[in-house]
């Protein structure tokens, strides 16, 4: 089984948002949001020793995805090729995988009132052509492929030439799209835009937290309840009821 | 302009690529379609792109009657399959339900926006009767015709038939007319459009103001970032921190301007360090010792006054691109109008390309290959006996009759000298977008007895239109195919429609040819449809029309560098020397300097920006900011400033303020971008915002317009262009309503 | 004891008279509601897979899954029993109103007096075997299943609301979010009441009766008299009364005839009736994505029996081969389900109306034997027809002239011709 992953080199990248737009036309994304962004870092540094880069942001289908833990009916999942998928017909929309993923790659579609974002063009890969963004982008700067396949252009970026994954301290959950580049292009990315901590809304909170284990402790509290008068009427005799 | 020539053949391997691909393309018809759409069949169509005019291959997937998507054509031999965003949005062009719908006669007053719908025949017998009346008044000369775009040629013919010589496109005296004539003056030709720059085999790549990546002209962004991934060096020249500025070996933070006075910086270095290609030079170039001695005084540490670079900076950057020579592509711009003395600077950069030997050099400035075209027989064009009124050849003795001076013709209506102009045929351009100075083009229009408007959308100029007629966008019709001769492999590229027209829109080879008919004019264009057009005009090249249309492009054999060319190409530098002309003698003989000379510019006075503007990845000019997709991506501009000066005015970043002018002209209200990318003296927007369009939903008055705020310009003596950074603007706090 | 005056009871025929508790309305949808509630608990519980918030064992989430084939077809299923759920309570509540909404649950399942109190408190004791105080005398519905439909009637606009939110994604993501919670809480406060109730119900050896009662509507005069006193003393007041001229009974309002009809006491009305298959039509279009038919079904039947008894010669032949293909299951039509439900619908619903009974239709001068030949002999020709024809009044005639099928009109005249003329010769049948 293959182990997808993508590499966008941030010194190429020129920041045209081509990929966004090639994305929102691929999956008819709505005005305002997408799937696959370009956030600029904008200039760092004191004039005129200033550093900036295009931070490509999308999914990055993590080894371990904190968003398909929180999602309450399976809609989303993780497939054996490492691609996190949204099942559209199982997602009901309420967000809690929205606000679990550390990389804010997912969005409600105002449209169809689901949960999208980036499954690397899946259904292109299975016809054998590459994720949109990876052959429209104008400084051709995507790369997609297998990382397992030792003999291809991701292994290599990934173990030889070294591109990293954007990741902090606290989060570290295995990201599987990685940046290259040679003026440390991700390092000023992953300062300025770390992944935030995965979190539970209120609701999910409240779920695990105190709606079902008082639940549970309610059914099973009127289930002793039921068990003793069972046993009562099973020493009693039925007779002594029919007075 | 490329001499004719001996048509670029096709290669055996060629063809043989061309047939394989052909069954490729069958095939992948039904096989690729759009992600979600799978399982259903589509149909895809080869055309070109016309978001901008780079025209990328493009290929339009159909999907129930409607263009679902539309993706790169990797069958197009210098876009390769890739498109911007631009182009990956063309589709919501077509379907904007803001689009023209059916011609329109004014009822009310200019500007009012009160029109009546009438049928092509109504509209189109008006028309041709209005032409009449204005021949008969003034003479055919009376009427201007103001196109862009793939589709205006057609009706430029019929306007040339006319008898009327004046045409002018805003891409000369607004753009790159400068270029042209600086480059011109030098070399011989111009650098043309696609500029055939070898950025991807460059070892350093030098940008003066252009913002390559901001400016996003496809295969452009691939080659820049396929020299930079193999080690190009870049310099960047740049009063902001450009995308490109922050890939930069080194930035130059240049004061707004004073360019010549680096550019004669460098060339003092390179020669006064004998860095130039001493033996290309003595091959090819004519004045080298002129332009040592003229030099001469102009070292770093002048320079540096000047420019307030650092000398070490200017020094370390003139050897760095000389090390790299003659692989060494100093860009040579695009919209070059800033400061009036743009031919100057255009024929600075030439020098200085010429002296690193990179013109006609891998890695360098490359020479185009002629493609012979085949052509109707056709009556010639009546000859004008008051010659044009814009000033091409005569005030502006340099200036392209082709292309026109925009400027001049406006000029021309307010004045009626040298004779009046009472009507305008504008096509597929914006005038008050594209050209500065919007008070005195809305004086002239009304002066006029008559003001045609073909487009695609109720842009402003609309509201002051006698007539609009509705045009097709580019997926729904045929036009003239990109002929490109400027690229490694030279090639031809179609439009064709992906379909069929909406509303009661027409294409425009079909509004020229209903024009013609109603004037008595159909000689000029003498074929029935446009497939005989094509037929003929590829019949030189050895293709079929077929294979031509599945494929969408086919290149041919190019001879792109010095040491390949053959004696059939012509004189390697057609000037009047035969050779490189590092000193003008024409331009003497006209009384301009014969090398570049720096005069300073005048600096804002205090509490005062200079106003630059540029562009951004997704928008084309002011095209594109009612396009749903790409209104989504940026739906209105902001204004840079340095984070400092925001600070001393006590701006915030996301506060909306008002610019003003010198002039007093005033912008829409626009979010401050405080920054530190971005010099102190000088302020940065994007162009195409703030429209003043009620019929465009989506971009009407959203952000401002740098137009606006252009009311000075600096006109280069030379060709007559429009230097519009001579602005100088100051934040009014914004007025409460 | 109550201190309210005992009428004395004819204690002879308590154990043999029956009175009349629950309308069969009332019956249909108690055991539809248990129904629903056995689907929606099952495939509920096994909807919730997340690791956070799942509370029954993986293996029970899998074979849910594994036995709706995908848990997209899970989630659906939910949502339509769901929406079936609130449609029908939807319609109970709506024709339901006056006659059983509003007396029976306002007045007689939801209101609690004294005497119910007092009941609860000692029910409770006496379960525990810690007081043999009596129980208070109760009415219809004693004070336990009272307070069940109290928390029931609190607990199923939540548990539909929160469910039309889920499932059509009405309004925001935090919405959605506190629509699955509450979804869970009210379900659960729900399921633990619906213990109670079934115990009580099922296992529970005093409320037998009222268990049975849920079958036949008819409780045991005894039964009535001692666990729902006020409620047989109001019977017995009443029929007292009547008996003896003093009062007219309870004035029912007069139902109209649609709500008659939907009590299923009496035919439909012919126009409604049409426009009720047009809705299911319809319904079938959207739901199962084609019409509905009659003859083709029977096609299936029949192919079905030479698939099993000739499968080569079905397979080759020419005709059979459309239905009967190797390792296709010939059956697998939704026409072949579709017969099953219109035979046991209508059985049911001649059930429900009371005309249920075996008889031969026939005209009074041919004997049944006649009548049966002629029937199939007429069936014989029109199933022929309907194959020449591609199809029969369901399939041809309703299915596509719904979708203006220019052979279904051809076929309507041709059948209408047909049956003027054939009806002219044939009228010695009948008369």
């Amino acid at each position: 089984m293959a182990r997808y992953a993508m590499v966008t080199d941030l010194t190429k990248c020129v920041g045209c948002q081509a990929c966004t737009a090639a994305c929102n036309s691929e999956w008819d994304v709505p005005p305002g949001h997408a799937r696959t962004h370009v956030r600029p870092t904008g200039a760092v540094g004191k004039f005129p020793d200033l550093r900036s880069a295009f931070y490509v942001a999308q999914c990055n289908h993590c080894d371990d995805p904190p968003c398909v833990k929180p999602c309450p009916s399976g809609a989303t999942f993780q497939a054996d090729n490492g691609i996190v998928k949204v099942d559209r017909n199982l997602c009901i929309g309420c967000g809690f995988c929205v606000q679990a993923c550390p990389y804010e790659a997912r969005y409600l579609n105002p449209a169809t009132q689901k949960v999208d974002k980036c499954d690397f063009c899946a259904s292109r890969l299975e016809r054998g052509r590459q994720p949109a963004c990876v052959t429209t982008c104008t400084a051709h700067a995507k790369y997609f492929g297998d990382l397992e396949d030792s003999s291809g252009d991701i292994y290599r970026m990934v173990y030889t030439r070294g591109a990293r994954r954007i990741e902090s301290g606290e989060v570290k959950v295995g990201p599987n799209v990685y940046y290259l580049g040679r003026r440390g292009e991700p390092q000023l990315v992953a300062a300025m835009f770390p992944p935030r901590l995965p979190k539970l809304p209120a609701a999910g909170e409240w779920w695990s937290k105190v709606v079902k284990p008082l639940a549970l402790a309610l059914v099973g509290a009127t289930f002793a309840g039921q068990a003793v008068a069972f046993f009562t009427q099973l020493r009693k005799g039925e007779g002594q009821f029919d007075e | 302009m490329p001499h004719g020539l001996s048509p670029g053949g096709v290669s055996r391997r060629d063809w043989f690529r061309a047939t394989a691909a052909t069954a490729a393309a069958t095939s992948a018809a039904t096989a690729a379609t759009p992600g979600q759409r799978a399982g259903k069949p589509a149909l895809q169509v080869a055309t070109n792109c016309e978001m901008c005019f780079w025209r990328c291959g493009a290929l339009a997937k159909i999907q129930d009657g409607r263009v679902a998507r539309i993706e790169g054509n990797p069958q197009h031999p210098l876009t390769l399959g890739r498109l911007c965003a631009r182009g990956n949005a063309g589709h919501q062009t077509l379907y904007d339900p803001d689009r023209l719908k059916r011609p329109q006669l004014r009822t009310g007053a200019r500007g009012e926006g009160r029109f009546q719908e009438v049928s092509w025949d109504q509209a189109l017998d008006w028309f041709a009767a209005r032409l009449t009346e204005l021949k008969n008044k003034y003479g055919p000369e009376s009427v201007a015709y103001l196109p862009h775009g793939a589709s205006s040629g057609f009706f430029g013919t019929v306007m040339k038939a006319f008898g009327t010589p004046n045409s002018a496109e805003p891409a000369f005296a607004q753009c790159r007319g400068p270029r042209e004539v600086g480059y011109a003056l030098t070399f011989g030709r111009g650098v043309a459009s696609p500029e055939p720059l070898d950025l991807a085999n460059a070892r350093a790549v030098v940008l003066i103001g252009s913002h390559i990546g901001e400016n996003v002209f496809t295969s452009q962004v691939t080659q820049f970032s396929e020299g930079l991934a193999r080690g190009a060096k870049l310099i960047v020249v740049d009063p902001r921190f450009s995308t490109a500025a922050a890939k930069a070996d080194h930035w130059l933070p240049i004061r707004p301007g004073t360019d010549i006075a680096l550019l004669l910086a460098w060339i003092n270095v390179i020669l006064s360090e004998e860095l130039e290609d001493k033996e290309y030079l003595a091959k090819y170039a004519q004045g080298l010792d002129d332009l040592r001695a003229h030099v001469k005084p102009f070292t770093p540490e002048w320079a540096s006054a000047e420019t307030e670079l650092p000398a070490g900076l200017i020094r370390d950057s003139a050897r760095m691109m000389a090390a790299a020579k003659p692989a060494v592509v100093v860009h040579p711009g695009r919209h070059v109008t800033w400061y009036g003395d743009d031919t100057q600077r255009s024929r600075a950069m030439a020098i200085l390309t010429a002296l690193l030997g990179a013109w006609g050099r891998q890695g360098g400035i490359l020479l185009p290959t002629t493609i012979k075209r085949g052509s109707f027989k056709t009556p010639p064009f009546p000859e004008s006996k008051r010659g044009r009124a814009d000033g091409a050849g005569t005030t502006y003795p340099l200036a392209s009759e082709e292309l026109g001076v925009s400027n001049g013709l406006i000029e021309a209506t307010l004045t009626a000298k040298p004779y009046p102009i009472k009507g305008w045929v504008v096509y597929g351009q914006n005038v008050l977008e594209s050209i500065p100075q919007r008070e005195r083009t809305l004086s002239a229009i009304r002066l006029l007895d008559l003001l045609v408007v073909v487009d695609i959308l109720p842009v402003e100029q609309t509201l002051y239109a006698d007539l609009i007629l509705p045009e097709a966008t580019y997926l729904e019709r045929y036009d003239a195919p990109h002929i490109v001769e400027t690229a490694a492999r030279p090639f031809i590229s179609v439009r064709q429609p992906a379909v069929p027209p909406m509303y009661d829109s027409r294409p425009g080879w079909w509004i020229a040819k209903a024009m013609a008919a109603r004037l008595g004019l159909e000689a000029w264009l003498p074929w029935k449809n446009p497939d005989e057009h094509l037929a003929k005009l590829i019949e030189p090249m050895g293709i079929s029309l077929g294979e031509l249309k599945a494929r969408g492009a086919v290149a041919f054999e190019g001879r792109p560098t010095i040491e390949q060319r053959i004696e059939a190409d012509g004189p390697l530098f057609p000037t009047e020397s035969g050779k490189i002309e590092l000193s003008s003698k024409l331009l003497k003989e006209i009384g301009h300097d014969a090398i570049p000379v720096y005069r300073p510019p005048a600096d804002p006075p205090p509490g005062w920006f200079r106003l630059l503007y540029g562009r951004a990845p997704v928008h084309s000019f002011a095209r594109t900011e009612n396009n749903a997709l790409l209104n989504g991506l940026m739906s209105e501009n902001t204004v840079w400033m340095n984070d400092h000066s925001a600070r001393d005015l006590g701006l915030a970043a996301g506060q909306r303020i008002v610019l003003q002018n010198a002039d007093g002209n005033e912008s829409l209200p626009i979010s401050v971008q405080p920054t530190a990318a971005i010099r102190k003296d000088c302020v940065y927007m994007v162009h195409g915002f703030g429209q003043q369009a009620p019929g465009l939903h989506k971009a009407n008055a959203r952000g401002a317009s740098d137009n606006a705020l252009i009311s000075r310009v600096a006109i280069d003596p030379i060709m007559g262009s429009t230097g519009m950074r001579v602005n100088f603007v100051r934040v009014k706090p914004e007025v409460q309503s | 004891m109550s201190s309210a005056t005992q009428v004395q009871p004819p204690l002879r025929d308590l154990s043999q008279r029956m009175i009349k508790k629950h309308h069969v309305a009332i019956i249909l949808l108690h055991w539809f509601n248990a129904i629903t509630w056995l689907i929606e608990l099952t495939t509920g519980a096994a909807l919730i897979s997340s690791e956070h918030f799942r509370f029954v064992p993986v293996w029970f989430v899998t074979m849910i899954t594994e036995v709706s084939g995908t848990r997209a077809n899970l989630l659906r299923f939910h949502i339509a029993a769901g929406l079936t759920w609130i449609t029908v309570f939807a319609v109970y509540a709506i024709f339901g109103w006056q006659t059983y909404f509003h007396q029976e649950v306002l007045e007689r399942e939801v209101a609690l007096d004294k005497d119910d109190f007092n009941w609860l408190r000692i029910r409770v004791l006496r379960i525990l075997g810690r007081s043999n105080e009596p129980l208070p005398p109760q009415g219809i519905y004693n004070a336990g299943q009272k307070m069940f439909a109290l928390m029931v009637y609190v607990m199923i606009p939540v548990i539909m609301g929160t469910g039309l939110v889920m499932a059509f994604h009405w309004g925001p993501m935090t919405l959605v979010g506190w629509a699955v919670v509450l979804h869970f809480a009210a379900v659960a406060v729900v399921v633990s009441g619906l213990m109670v109730h079934v115990y009580m119900g099922a296992v529970f050896p005093e409320e037998k009766p009222a268990f049975f009662s849920m079958l036949t509507g008819m409780v045991p005069e005894e039964f009535a008299y001692k666990h729902h006193h006020k409620w047989w003393k109001e019977v017995k007041m009443l029929e007292e009364l009547h008996a003896a001229g003093l009062a007219e009974p309870r004035p029912v309002p007069r139902p109209s005839r649609l709500a008659a009809a939907l009590r299923m006491k009496e035919h439909w009305p012919g126009y409604w009736a049409g426009f009720g298959l047009g809705l299911t039509l319809l319904a079938t279009f959207l739901i199962v994505g084609q019409g509905l038919g009659a003859s083709g079904g029977f096609t299936r039947y029949l192919a079905f029996v030479l698939s099993l008894v000739a499968p080569g010669y079905a397979s080759a032949h020419p005709y059979w081969s459309n239905y009967v293909q190797p390792g296709q299951p010939v059956l697998m039509d939704f026409l072949v389900f579709e017969l099953i439900g219109v035979a046991l619908g209508g059985v049911v619903s001649g059930w429900l109306a009371g005309h249920l009974k075996w008889t031969t239709d026939k005209g009074p001068r041919i004997s049944p034997r006649t009548r049966w030949a002629l029937a199939f002999l007429g069936g014989a020709i029109s199933g022929a027809g309907a194959r020449l024809a591609r199809g029969c009044t369901s399939g041809l005639a309703l299915s596509g002239g719904s979708v203006l099928s220019a052979g279904a009109f051809v076929f309507m005249l041709s059948v209408f011709a047909a049956g003027f003329i054939g009806a002219y010769f044939l009228r010695r049948i009948w008369l």
